[in-house]
Protein backbone atom coordinates (compact mmCIF):
# COMPACT_ATOMS: atom_id res chain seq x y z
CA UNK A 1 0.00 0.00 0.00
CA UNK A 2 1.21 3.32 -0.85
CA UNK A 3 0.29 6.83 0.42
CA UNK A 4 0.39 8.75 -2.45
CA UNK A 5 -1.25 12.00 -1.28
CA UNK A 6 -1.92 13.14 2.42
CA UNK A 7 -3.90 16.57 3.02
CA UNK A 8 -4.54 17.74 6.22
CA UNK A 9 -6.68 20.71 7.83
CA UNK A 10 -6.88 22.45 11.19
CA UNK A 11 -4.77 19.02 12.44
CA UNK A 12 -2.53 19.60 15.31
CA UNK A 13 -0.08 22.48 13.82
CA UNK A 14 -0.91 22.17 10.13
CA UNK A 15 -3.51 24.62 9.67
CA UNK A 16 -3.41 23.09 5.54
CA UNK A 17 -1.12 20.45 3.98
CA UNK A 18 -1.44 18.99 0.78
CA UNK A 19 1.94 16.80 0.49
CA UNK A 20 2.49 14.29 -2.23
CA UNK A 21 4.91 10.76 -1.91
CA UNK A 22 5.94 8.31 -3.43
CA UNK A 23 7.72 4.57 -2.95
CA UNK A 24 10.95 4.18 -0.88
CA UNK A 25 11.99 5.89 2.53
CA UNK A 26 10.42 9.49 3.32
CA UNK A 27 12.96 11.11 5.88
CA UNK A 28 11.04 13.86 7.82
CA UNK A 29 13.48 16.15 9.42
CA UNK A 30 13.28 19.73 11.07
CA UNK A 31 13.40 20.86 14.77
CA UNK A 32 11.40 19.95 17.51
CA UNK A 33 8.25 20.77 17.60
CA UNK A 34 8.05 21.51 13.86
CA UNK A 35 5.36 18.67 13.07
CA UNK A 36 7.15 16.09 12.02
CA UNK A 37 5.13 13.70 14.17
CA UNK A 38 2.31 15.23 13.71
CA UNK A 39 2.22 13.76 10.25
CA UNK A 40 2.82 10.14 11.09
CA UNK A 41 0.24 10.56 13.32
CA UNK A 42 -1.91 11.18 10.29
CA UNK A 43 -0.91 8.34 8.42
CA UNK A 44 -1.73 6.24 11.74
CA UNK A 45 -4.99 7.88 12.30
CA UNK A 46 -5.96 7.04 8.65
CA UNK A 47 -4.57 2.99 9.18
CA UNK A 48 -6.38 2.84 12.57
CA UNK A 49 -8.46 5.75 13.42
CA UNK A 50 -7.08 6.74 16.23
CA UNK A 51 -3.75 8.68 17.45
CA UNK A 52 -1.14 6.70 19.05
CA UNK A 53 -0.23 10.35 20.91
CA UNK A 54 -3.86 10.84 22.40
CA UNK A 55 -7.15 8.86 23.39
CA UNK A 56 -8.74 11.83 23.30
CA UNK A 57 -9.57 13.03 19.21
CA UNK A 58 -10.25 16.73 20.75
CA UNK A 59 -6.28 16.88 21.52
CA UNK A 60 -5.92 16.60 17.59
CA UNK A 61 -7.87 19.85 16.76
CA UNK A 62 -5.36 22.87 15.72
CA UNK A 63 -6.15 24.96 18.67
CA UNK A 64 -9.16 27.74 18.53
CA UNK A 65 -10.79 25.47 15.71
CA UNK A 66 -14.05 23.24 15.82
CA UNK A 67 -12.96 20.08 13.66
CA UNK A 68 -9.97 18.78 11.93
CA UNK A 69 -9.56 17.14 8.32
CA UNK A 70 -7.08 13.89 7.02
CA UNK A 71 -7.47 13.17 3.66
CA UNK A 72 -5.25 9.76 2.29
CA UNK A 73 -5.26 9.05 -1.02
CA UNK A 74 -3.41 5.46 -1.43
CA UNK A 75 -2.71 3.49 -4.44
CA UNK A 76 -2.78 -0.75 -4.09
CA UNK A 77 -0.10 -3.24 -4.82
CA UNK A 78 -2.83 -3.84 -8.39
CA UNK A 79 -2.51 -0.32 -9.00
CA UNK A 80 -5.44 1.09 -8.19
CA UNK A 81 -6.46 3.84 -6.28
CA UNK A 82 -8.71 4.66 -3.25
CA UNK A 83 -9.43 7.69 -0.87
CA UNK A 84 -10.42 7.72 2.55
CA UNK A 85 -11.13 10.91 4.25
CA UNK A 86 -11.88 11.45 7.87
CA UNK A 87 -13.78 14.64 9.96
CA UNK A 88 -13.84 15.03 13.23
CA UNK A 89 -15.70 18.10 14.91
CA UNK A 90 -15.82 18.57 18.40
CA UNK A 91 -20.08 18.70 17.62
CA UNK A 92 -20.13 15.44 15.86
CA UNK A 93 -17.14 13.30 16.43
CA UNK A 94 -15.20 11.43 13.56
CA UNK A 95 -17.00 10.68 10.33
CA UNK A 96 -15.30 7.98 8.01
CA UNK A 97 -15.85 8.03 4.20
CA UNK A 98 -14.17 5.74 1.42
CA UNK A 99 -13.91 7.33 -2.31
CA UNK A 100 -16.77 9.44 -1.04
CA UNK A 101 -19.10 6.69 0.82
CA UNK A 102 -19.52 7.02 4.15
CA UNK A 103 -18.19 4.17 6.65
CA UNK A 104 -20.41 4.11 10.07
CA UNK A 105 -19.26 0.29 10.78
CA UNK A 106 -15.04 0.97 11.72
CA UNK A 107 -14.88 -2.90 12.17
CA UNK A 108 -14.97 -3.04 8.22
CA UNK A 109 -12.37 -0.52 7.46
CA UNK A 110 -9.69 -1.19 9.96
CA UNK A 111 -6.79 -3.18 8.54
CA UNK A 112 -7.07 -1.60 4.87
CA UNK A 113 -4.22 0.25 5.20
CA UNK A 114 -1.88 -1.90 7.44
CA UNK A 115 0.88 -0.13 9.29
CA UNK A 116 3.87 -0.79 11.71
CA UNK A 117 4.97 1.74 14.08
CA UNK A 118 7.80 2.42 16.19
CA UNK A 119 7.84 5.45 18.56
CA UNK A 120 10.31 5.65 21.53
CA UNK A 121 7.42 4.25 23.78
CA UNK A 122 7.89 1.11 22.13
CA UNK A 123 11.08 0.98 23.66
CA UNK A 124 10.13 0.01 26.78
CA UNK A 125 7.94 -2.62 25.62
CA UNK A 126 9.84 -5.12 27.39
CA UNK A 127 10.57 -3.24 30.31
CA UNK A 128 7.41 -1.79 31.18
CA UNK A 129 4.15 -3.12 32.40
CA UNK A 130 2.04 -5.23 30.32
CA UNK A 131 -0.29 -3.15 29.10
CA UNK A 132 2.27 -1.83 26.39
CA UNK A 133 2.58 -5.55 24.96
CA UNK A 134 -1.32 -6.37 25.08
CA UNK A 135 -1.84 -3.22 23.05
CA UNK A 136 1.05 -4.48 20.75
CA UNK A 137 -0.60 -7.68 19.95
CA UNK A 138 -3.49 -6.26 19.96
CA UNK A 139 -3.26 -3.60 17.33
CA UNK A 140 -1.30 -6.28 14.78
CA UNK A 141 -3.83 -8.40 14.92
CA UNK A 142 -6.71 -5.97 15.13
CA UNK A 143 -4.72 -5.07 11.73
CA UNK A 144 -5.06 -8.82 10.22
CA UNK A 145 -8.47 -10.10 11.50
CA UNK A 146 -11.77 -8.99 11.84
CA UNK A 147 -12.90 -11.29 14.04
CA UNK A 148 -10.64 -10.66 16.71
CA UNK A 149 -11.03 -6.71 16.36
CA UNK A 150 -14.78 -7.78 17.09
CA UNK A 151 -14.37 -10.04 19.66
CA UNK A 152 -12.07 -7.42 21.34
CA UNK A 153 -14.57 -4.68 21.22
CA UNK A 154 -17.25 -6.74 22.30
CA UNK A 155 -15.10 -8.54 25.29
CA UNK A 156 -14.49 -5.10 26.42
CA UNK A 157 -18.12 -4.04 26.51
CA UNK A 158 -19.04 -6.57 28.58
CA UNK A 159 -16.13 -6.48 31.00
CA UNK A 160 -17.62 -2.73 31.53
CA UNK A 161 -21.45 -4.38 32.23
CA UNK A 162 -20.22 -6.59 34.21
CA UNK A 163 -17.84 -4.33 36.47
CA UNK A 164 -21.22 -2.55 36.75
CA UNK A 165 -23.53 -4.77 37.71
CA UNK A 166 -20.93 -5.76 40.53
CA UNK A 167 -21.79 -1.73 41.91
CA UNK A 168 -24.65 -3.39 42.75
CA UNK A 169 -25.96 -3.75 45.89
CA UNK A 170 -27.08 -7.62 45.74
CA UNK A 171 -26.50 -8.29 41.75
CA UNK A 172 -28.53 -10.71 40.52
CA UNK A 173 -26.55 -13.94 40.31
CA UNK A 174 -28.64 -15.43 36.57
CA UNK A 175 -27.40 -11.99 35.22
CA UNK A 176 -23.44 -11.58 36.85
CA UNK A 177 -23.54 -15.59 35.42
CA UNK A 178 -24.58 -14.72 31.91
CA UNK A 179 -22.35 -11.58 31.17
CA UNK A 180 -19.44 -14.28 32.44
CA UNK A 181 -20.36 -16.62 30.16
CA UNK A 182 -20.18 -13.80 27.40
CA UNK A 183 -16.90 -12.77 28.75
CA UNK A 184 -15.36 -16.31 28.50
CA UNK A 185 -16.57 -16.30 25.19
CA UNK A 186 -15.10 -13.79 23.62
CA UNK A 187 -12.25 -14.09 25.92
CA UNK A 188 -11.60 -17.21 25.23
CA UNK A 189 -11.76 -16.25 21.69
CA UNK A 190 -9.23 -13.85 22.01
CA UNK A 191 -6.59 -15.86 24.37
CA UNK A 192 -6.67 -18.71 21.80
CA UNK A 193 -5.59 -15.90 18.84
CA UNK A 194 -3.05 -14.75 21.12
CA UNK A 195 -1.55 -17.78 22.15
CA UNK A 196 -1.55 -19.15 18.42
CA UNK A 197 0.24 -15.56 17.38
CA UNK A 198 2.70 -15.37 19.89
CA UNK A 199 4.08 -18.73 19.80
CA UNK A 200 4.30 -17.87 16.08
CA UNK A 201 6.35 -14.87 16.74
CA UNK A 202 8.09 -16.33 19.24
CA UNK A 203 10.16 -18.53 16.62
CA UNK A 204 10.61 -15.60 14.37
CA UNK A 205 11.99 -13.39 17.08
CA UNK A 206 13.99 -15.80 18.39
CA UNK A 207 15.45 -16.25 14.42
CA UNK A 208 15.82 -12.64 13.74
CA UNK A 209 17.52 -11.66 17.62
CA UNK A 210 20.26 -14.14 16.80
CA UNK A 211 20.95 -12.62 13.12
CA UNK A 212 20.79 -9.21 14.34
CA UNK A 213 22.97 -9.89 17.30
CA UNK A 214 25.38 -12.37 15.34
CA UNK A 215 24.99 -14.63 18.55
CA UNK A 216 23.26 -17.73 20.06
CA UNK A 217 21.69 -16.71 22.89
CA UNK A 218 17.56 -17.83 22.97
CA UNK A 219 15.18 -15.68 22.84
CA UNK A 220 11.14 -16.63 23.92
CA UNK A 221 8.02 -15.10 23.54
CA UNK A 222 5.36 -16.48 25.95
CA UNK A 223 1.80 -16.35 26.45
CA UNK A 224 0.64 -15.78 30.22
CA UNK A 225 -2.65 -15.60 31.01
CA UNK A 226 -4.81 -16.19 34.06
CA UNK A 227 -6.41 -19.18 32.62
CA UNK A 228 -4.12 -22.24 34.19
CA UNK A 229 -4.37 -24.42 31.61
CA UNK A 230 -4.26 -22.78 27.85
CA UNK A 231 -4.74 -26.14 26.26
CA UNK A 232 -7.79 -27.48 27.89
CA UNK A 233 -10.85 -25.57 27.60
CA UNK A 234 -10.36 -21.88 28.25
CA UNK A 235 -13.55 -20.81 28.35
CA UNK A 236 -14.85 -23.17 31.08
CA UNK A 237 -11.70 -22.49 32.98
CA UNK A 238 -12.58 -18.24 32.39
CA UNK A 239 -16.09 -18.69 33.07
CA UNK A 240 -15.32 -20.71 36.37
CA UNK A 241 -12.54 -18.18 37.33
CA UNK A 242 -14.85 -15.13 37.05
CA UNK A 243 -17.32 -16.61 39.53
CA UNK A 244 -14.74 -17.22 41.90
CA UNK A 245 -13.28 -13.54 41.47
CA UNK A 246 -16.62 -12.32 42.32
CA UNK A 247 -16.12 -11.06 46.06
CA UNK A 248 -12.58 -9.82 45.18
CA UNK A 249 -13.97 -8.08 41.97
CA UNK A 250 -16.73 -6.40 43.57
CA UNK A 251 -14.38 -5.14 46.07
CA UNK A 252 -11.97 -3.74 43.87
CA UNK A 253 -14.70 -2.15 41.36
CA UNK A 254 -13.00 -4.29 37.97
CA UNK A 255 -12.33 -7.73 36.96
CA UNK A 256 -9.39 -9.26 37.71
CA UNK A 257 -9.00 -11.90 34.99
CA UNK A 258 -9.51 -12.10 31.60
CA UNK A 259 -7.23 -11.31 28.82
CA UNK A 260 -7.37 -7.60 29.46
CA UNK A 261 -5.06 -8.66 32.32
CA UNK A 262 -2.69 -10.91 30.25
CA UNK A 263 0.67 -10.81 30.02
CA UNK A 264 3.55 -11.62 27.54
CA UNK A 265 6.90 -12.27 28.74
CA UNK A 266 10.15 -11.94 27.20
CA UNK A 267 12.77 -14.54 27.98
CA UNK A 268 16.24 -14.40 27.18
CA UNK A 269 18.04 -17.86 27.91
CA UNK A 270 14.85 -18.93 29.75
CA UNK A 271 15.44 -16.38 32.07
CA UNK A 272 13.02 -12.89 32.34
CA UNK A 273 14.41 -10.39 29.65
CA UNK A 274 13.14 -7.45 32.35
CA UNK A 275 15.84 -8.76 34.59
CA UNK A 276 19.13 -9.92 32.56
CA UNK A 277 18.35 -7.82 29.22
CA UNK A 278 20.68 -5.23 29.15
CA UNK A 279 20.34 -2.00 27.80
CA UNK A 280 21.88 -2.71 24.42
CA UNK A 281 19.91 -6.08 23.87
CA UNK A 282 16.66 -4.62 24.70
CA UNK A 283 16.97 -2.72 21.77
CA UNK A 284 17.99 -5.53 19.64
CA UNK A 285 14.87 -7.40 21.02
CA UNK A 286 12.72 -4.30 20.06
CA UNK A 287 13.97 -4.38 16.69
CA UNK A 288 13.18 -7.86 16.18
CA UNK A 289 9.69 -7.81 17.95
CA UNK A 290 9.08 -4.51 14.74
CA UNK A 291 10.22 -6.90 12.31
CA UNK A 292 8.47 -9.75 13.30
CA UNK A 293 5.53 -7.28 13.09
CA UNK A 294 6.35 -6.38 9.74
CA UNK A 295 6.35 -9.50 8.83
CA UNK A 296 3.29 -11.10 9.74
CA UNK A 297 1.36 -8.20 8.20
CA UNK A 298 3.26 -8.49 5.14
CA UNK A 299 2.25 -12.00 4.97
CA UNK A 300 -1.58 -11.02 5.96
CA UNK A 301 -2.01 -8.13 3.57
CA UNK A 302 0.72 -9.88 0.76
CA UNK A 303 2.27 -6.17 0.61
CA UNK A 304 4.51 -4.68 3.30
CA UNK A 305 2.78 -2.45 5.54
CA UNK A 306 3.20 1.03 5.71
CA UNK A 307 6.29 1.53 8.33
CA UNK A 308 6.75 4.58 10.63
CA UNK A 309 9.86 5.54 12.91
CA UNK A 310 8.92 8.39 15.47
CA UNK A 311 12.19 10.25 16.03
CA UNK A 312 14.02 6.78 17.68
CA UNK A 313 17.11 7.77 17.04
CA UNK A 314 18.47 8.81 19.55
CA UNK A 315 17.68 5.35 21.33
CA UNK A 316 18.46 3.75 18.37
CA UNK A 317 22.30 3.75 16.76
CA UNK A 318 22.37 3.88 13.19
CA UNK A 319 23.71 0.66 12.64
CA UNK A 320 20.46 -1.18 13.98
CA UNK A 321 18.47 0.98 12.10
CA UNK A 322 20.29 0.15 8.83
CA UNK A 323 20.18 -3.39 10.29
CA UNK A 324 16.82 -3.23 10.37
CA UNK A 325 15.84 -2.16 6.93
CA UNK A 326 18.35 -4.20 5.38
CA UNK A 327 16.43 -7.37 6.46
CA UNK A 328 13.10 -5.97 5.23
CA UNK A 329 12.27 -8.45 2.31
CA UNK A 330 10.45 -5.84 0.51
CA UNK A 331 10.22 -2.06 1.48
CA UNK A 332 7.23 -0.16 0.49
CA UNK A 333 7.17 2.74 1.90
CA UNK A 334 8.49 4.42 4.81
CA UNK A 335 8.30 7.35 7.07
CA UNK A 336 10.89 8.30 9.46
CA UNK A 337 11.26 11.64 11.47
CA UNK A 338 14.20 12.56 12.92
CA UNK A 339 16.25 16.18 13.70
CA UNK A 340 19.13 15.43 12.06
CA UNK A 341 18.98 14.48 8.88
CA UNK A 342 22.49 13.28 8.30
CA UNK A 343 21.89 10.62 10.32
CA UNK A 344 20.06 9.35 6.96
CA UNK A 345 23.11 10.15 4.35
CA UNK A 346 25.35 7.24 5.38
CA UNK A 347 22.57 4.59 4.91
CA UNK A 348 22.55 4.75 1.42
CA UNK A 349 23.52 1.05 1.05
CA UNK A 350 19.49 0.67 1.68
CA UNK A 351 17.71 -0.28 -1.44
CA UNK A 352 15.01 1.83 -1.55
CA UNK A 353 15.16 5.39 -2.90
CA UNK A 354 15.65 8.35 -0.19
CA UNK A 355 13.49 11.05 -0.33
CA UNK A 356 13.92 14.35 1.93
CA UNK A 357 11.29 16.30 3.32
CA UNK A 358 11.99 20.02 5.43
CA UNK A 359 9.40 20.50 8.14
CA UNK A 360 8.89 24.29 9.70
CA UNK A 361 6.24 25.44 11.70
CA UNK A 362 3.31 23.38 10.05
CA UNK A 363 4.85 23.80 6.63
CA UNK A 364 6.59 21.33 4.37
CA UNK A 365 8.55 21.39 1.76
CA UNK A 366 10.30 18.65 -0.11
CA UNK A 367 13.97 18.54 -1.40
CA UNK A 368 14.40 18.63 -4.69
CA UNK A 369 17.00 15.78 -5.30
CA UNK B 1 -34.19 32.56 21.39
CA UNK B 2 -35.61 35.55 23.00
CA UNK B 3 -37.05 36.97 19.97
CA UNK B 4 -39.41 33.72 19.58
CA UNK B 5 -42.54 33.76 20.31
CA UNK B 6 -43.20 31.16 23.28
CA UNK B 7 -45.21 28.72 21.58
CA UNK B 8 -42.79 28.36 19.09
CA UNK B 9 -40.49 27.98 21.76
CA UNK B 10 -42.18 25.10 22.86
CA UNK B 11 -42.59 23.58 19.90
CA UNK B 12 -38.77 23.81 19.19
CA UNK B 13 -38.27 21.72 22.62
CA UNK B 14 -41.02 19.24 21.55
CA UNK B 15 -39.19 18.24 18.61
CA UNK B 16 -35.80 18.52 20.16
CA UNK B 17 -36.52 15.79 22.99
CA UNK B 18 -37.06 13.34 19.43
CA UNK B 19 -34.29 10.75 18.85
CA UNK B 20 -31.69 12.15 16.14
CA UNK B 21 -33.12 15.50 16.40
CA UNK B 22 -30.57 18.47 17.84
CA UNK B 23 -31.41 22.07 17.86
CA UNK B 24 -30.78 22.93 14.52
CA UNK B 25 -33.24 20.51 13.21
CA UNK B 26 -35.94 21.26 15.81
CA UNK B 27 -35.94 24.88 14.66
CA UNK B 28 -36.53 23.84 11.13
CA UNK B 29 -39.07 21.27 11.87
CA UNK B 30 -41.25 23.95 14.57
CA UNK B 31 -40.86 26.69 11.17
CA UNK B 32 -42.24 24.09 8.98
CA UNK B 33 -45.08 23.09 10.82
CA UNK B 34 -45.61 26.94 11.68
CA UNK B 35 -45.88 27.75 7.58
CA UNK B 36 -48.55 24.06 7.26
CA UNK B 37 -51.51 24.77 6.53
CA UNK B 38 -54.41 24.51 9.25
CA UNK B 39 -55.86 21.62 8.52
CA UNK B 40 -52.54 19.23 7.61
CA UNK B 41 -51.06 21.09 11.17
CA UNK B 42 -54.31 19.37 12.90
CA UNK B 43 -53.85 16.39 11.43
CA UNK B 44 -50.51 15.70 12.74
CA UNK B 45 -51.80 17.10 16.37
CA UNK B 46 -54.36 14.59 15.91
CA UNK B 47 -52.43 11.86 14.62
CA UNK B 48 -50.25 11.79 17.81
CA UNK B 49 -53.14 12.03 19.77
CA UNK B 50 -54.59 9.10 18.21
CA UNK B 51 -51.44 6.98 18.89
CA UNK B 52 -51.09 7.70 22.98
CA UNK B 53 -55.02 7.04 23.15
CA UNK B 54 -55.41 3.92 21.13
CA UNK B 55 -51.82 1.87 20.81
CA UNK B 56 -51.75 0.08 23.92
CA UNK B 57 -49.71 -3.19 24.69
CA UNK B 58 -51.18 -6.48 24.35
CA UNK B 59 -51.41 -7.62 27.51
CA UNK B 60 -50.20 -11.28 26.75
CA UNK B 61 -47.01 -10.48 24.46
CA UNK B 62 -46.93 -6.84 24.99
CA UNK B 63 -46.90 -5.81 20.98
CA UNK B 64 -48.56 -2.71 20.01
CA UNK B 65 -52.04 -2.94 19.05
CA UNK B 66 -55.69 -1.19 19.08
CA UNK B 67 -57.20 -3.89 20.63
CA UNK B 68 -56.44 -6.38 23.85
CA UNK B 69 -55.32 -9.11 23.19
CA UNK B 70 -53.43 -8.04 19.59
CA UNK B 71 -54.32 -9.90 16.34
CA UNK B 72 -51.83 -12.40 16.41
CA UNK B 73 -52.38 -13.65 20.14
CA UNK B 74 -56.38 -13.88 18.88
CA UNK B 75 -55.73 -15.86 16.19
CA UNK B 76 -56.74 -19.10 16.31
CA UNK B 77 -54.80 -20.49 13.50
CA UNK B 78 -51.29 -19.10 14.70
CA UNK B 79 -49.30 -22.37 16.31
CA UNK B 80 -48.96 -21.81 20.34
CA UNK B 81 -46.45 -23.97 21.24
CA UNK B 82 -43.89 -21.94 20.12
CA UNK B 83 -43.21 -18.11 21.16
CA UNK B 84 -40.77 -16.22 19.21
CA UNK B 85 -38.81 -13.45 21.96
CA UNK B 86 -38.20 -10.19 20.39
CA UNK B 87 -36.71 -6.56 21.82
CA UNK B 88 -39.06 -4.79 20.36
CA UNK B 89 -42.44 -4.32 18.33
CA UNK B 90 -41.01 -3.53 14.99
CA UNK B 91 -38.50 -6.58 15.07
CA UNK B 92 -42.38 -8.01 14.93
CA UNK B 93 -42.96 -6.19 11.97
CA UNK B 94 -39.95 -7.87 10.38
CA UNK B 95 -40.49 -11.39 10.89
CA UNK B 96 -44.17 -11.26 9.88
CA UNK B 97 -43.63 -9.88 6.27
CA UNK B 98 -41.13 -13.07 5.93
CA UNK B 99 -44.80 -15.27 6.22
CA UNK B 100 -42.52 -17.60 7.30
CA UNK B 101 -43.32 -18.03 11.28
CA UNK B 102 -46.72 -18.86 12.15
CA UNK B 103 -46.17 -19.39 16.18
CA UNK B 104 -46.44 -16.57 18.47
CA UNK B 105 -44.45 -13.18 19.92
CA UNK B 106 -43.22 -12.09 23.23
CA UNK B 107 -41.60 -8.41 23.31
CA UNK B 108 -39.38 -7.68 26.05
CA UNK B 109 -39.07 -4.16 25.74
CA UNK B 110 -35.27 -4.15 24.84
CA UNK B 111 -32.01 -5.89 26.30
CA UNK B 112 -30.01 -6.33 29.59
CA UNK B 113 -27.39 -3.54 29.80
CA UNK B 114 -26.36 -2.51 33.24
CA UNK B 115 -24.35 0.29 31.49
CA UNK B 116 -27.93 2.21 30.73
CA UNK B 117 -29.34 0.97 34.25
CA UNK B 118 -31.24 -1.77 32.43
CA UNK B 119 -31.84 -4.74 34.69
CA UNK B 120 -33.99 -8.05 34.36
CA UNK B 121 -37.04 -6.02 36.33
CA UNK B 122 -36.97 -3.21 33.27
CA UNK B 123 -37.96 -6.17 30.68
CA UNK B 124 -41.22 -8.20 30.49
CA UNK B 125 -39.22 -11.40 31.75
CA UNK B 126 -41.15 -12.49 34.42
CA UNK B 127 -44.48 -11.97 31.74
CA UNK B 128 -42.78 -14.24 29.75
CA UNK B 129 -42.02 -16.43 32.26
CA UNK B 130 -45.66 -16.95 32.70
CA UNK B 131 -46.55 -17.82 29.48
CA UNK B 132 -44.65 -20.74 29.52
CA UNK B 133 -47.09 -23.38 30.09
CA UNK B 134 -46.78 -27.18 29.29
CA UNK B 135 -48.28 -25.83 26.20
CA UNK B 136 -45.13 -24.23 25.03
CA UNK B 137 -42.99 -26.40 23.25
CA UNK B 138 -40.09 -24.01 21.21
CA UNK B 139 -38.92 -20.86 22.61
CA UNK B 140 -37.09 -18.65 19.63
CA UNK B 141 -34.28 -16.25 20.73
CA UNK B 142 -34.83 -13.66 18.18
CA UNK B 143 -32.68 -11.13 19.90
CA UNK B 144 -30.27 -8.58 18.32
CA UNK B 145 -26.99 -9.61 17.68
CA UNK B 146 -25.00 -7.20 19.71
CA UNK B 147 -23.22 -7.72 22.96
CA UNK B 148 -26.63 -6.55 25.04
CA UNK B 149 -28.29 -8.88 22.85
CA UNK B 150 -26.20 -11.99 23.42
CA UNK B 151 -26.31 -11.57 27.20
CA UNK B 152 -30.13 -11.04 27.24
CA UNK B 153 -30.11 -14.46 25.33
CA UNK B 154 -28.14 -17.02 27.32
CA UNK B 155 -30.00 -14.80 30.54
CA UNK B 156 -33.26 -16.38 29.02
CA UNK B 157 -31.97 -19.83 28.05
CA UNK B 158 -30.49 -19.96 31.35
CA UNK B 159 -34.07 -19.17 33.22
CA UNK B 160 -35.73 -21.29 30.57
CA UNK B 161 -33.14 -24.24 30.46
CA UNK B 162 -34.79 -26.11 33.61
CA UNK B 163 -38.63 -26.13 32.63
CA UNK B 164 -37.21 -28.61 29.77
CA UNK B 165 -38.78 -26.23 27.10
CA UNK B 166 -36.60 -26.18 23.56
CA UNK B 167 -34.41 -23.06 22.70
CA UNK B 168 -33.51 -22.16 19.69
CA UNK B 169 -31.87 -19.07 18.10
CA UNK B 170 -31.59 -17.06 14.49
CA UNK B 171 -29.02 -18.54 12.45
CA UNK B 172 -26.21 -15.90 11.70
CA UNK B 173 -24.74 -16.37 8.06
CA UNK B 174 -24.10 -15.36 4.71
CA UNK B 175 -26.78 -12.84 3.06
CA UNK B 176 -28.98 -14.40 0.57
CA UNK B 177 -28.90 -13.45 -3.43
CA UNK B 178 -25.29 -12.30 -3.07
CA UNK B 179 -21.86 -13.41 -3.97
CA UNK B 180 -19.53 -14.55 -0.93
CA UNK B 181 -17.32 -11.39 -2.49
CA UNK B 182 -19.65 -8.90 -1.22
CA UNK B 183 -19.89 -9.92 2.41
CA UNK B 184 -18.58 -8.13 4.32
CA UNK B 185 -15.70 -10.06 6.33
CA UNK B 186 -17.20 -9.94 9.71
CA UNK B 187 -20.41 -11.76 8.88
CA UNK B 188 -18.17 -14.27 6.46
CA UNK B 189 -15.95 -14.83 9.44
CA UNK B 190 -18.57 -15.62 12.15
CA UNK B 191 -20.41 -17.74 9.22
CA UNK B 192 -17.65 -19.99 8.90
CA UNK B 193 -17.62 -20.68 12.66
CA UNK B 194 -21.15 -21.38 12.82
CA UNK B 195 -21.11 -23.64 9.09
CA UNK B 196 -23.93 -26.19 9.26
CA UNK B 197 -22.75 -30.12 8.09
CA UNK B 198 -24.36 -31.27 5.24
Amino acid sequence: MLLTRLRLENFRNYAQLDVAFQHGVHVLYGANGAGKTSVLEAIYYLALLRSFRTSQDKNLVQKGKEMFRIEGIFETPQGSHFKTHIAYSLREGKVLSLNGERVTRFIDYIGTIPVVLIAPSDLTISQSGPQMRRRFIDIMLSQSNKLYLNNLKEYKRALKHRNLLLQQEQPDETQLASWEALLARYGAEIIRKRVETVALLSEWVQTLYQELSAGTDKVKLVYRSGVKNLSDNVEAQLAQLLRANRARDAALGSTTVGPHRDDILFLLNGLPFRQVGSQGEHKTLIIALKLAEFRYLQQMHQQPPILLFDDIFGELDATRIQAMLGRLTEIGQVFVTTTSKNFFEKMHEIPASFHYYNVKNGTISAEVA
Amino acid sequence: MKALPEALQQLIQAFSRLPGIGKKTATRLAFHVLKMDKEQAMELARAIQHVKTNIRFCSICYNITETDPCPICRDPLRDKSTICVVESSEDILLIERTNEYKGLYHVLGGALSPLDGIGPEDLRIKELLNRLTPEVKEVILALNPSTEGEATAIYLARLIKPLNIKITRLARGVPLGSSLEFVDELTLSRAIQSRDEL
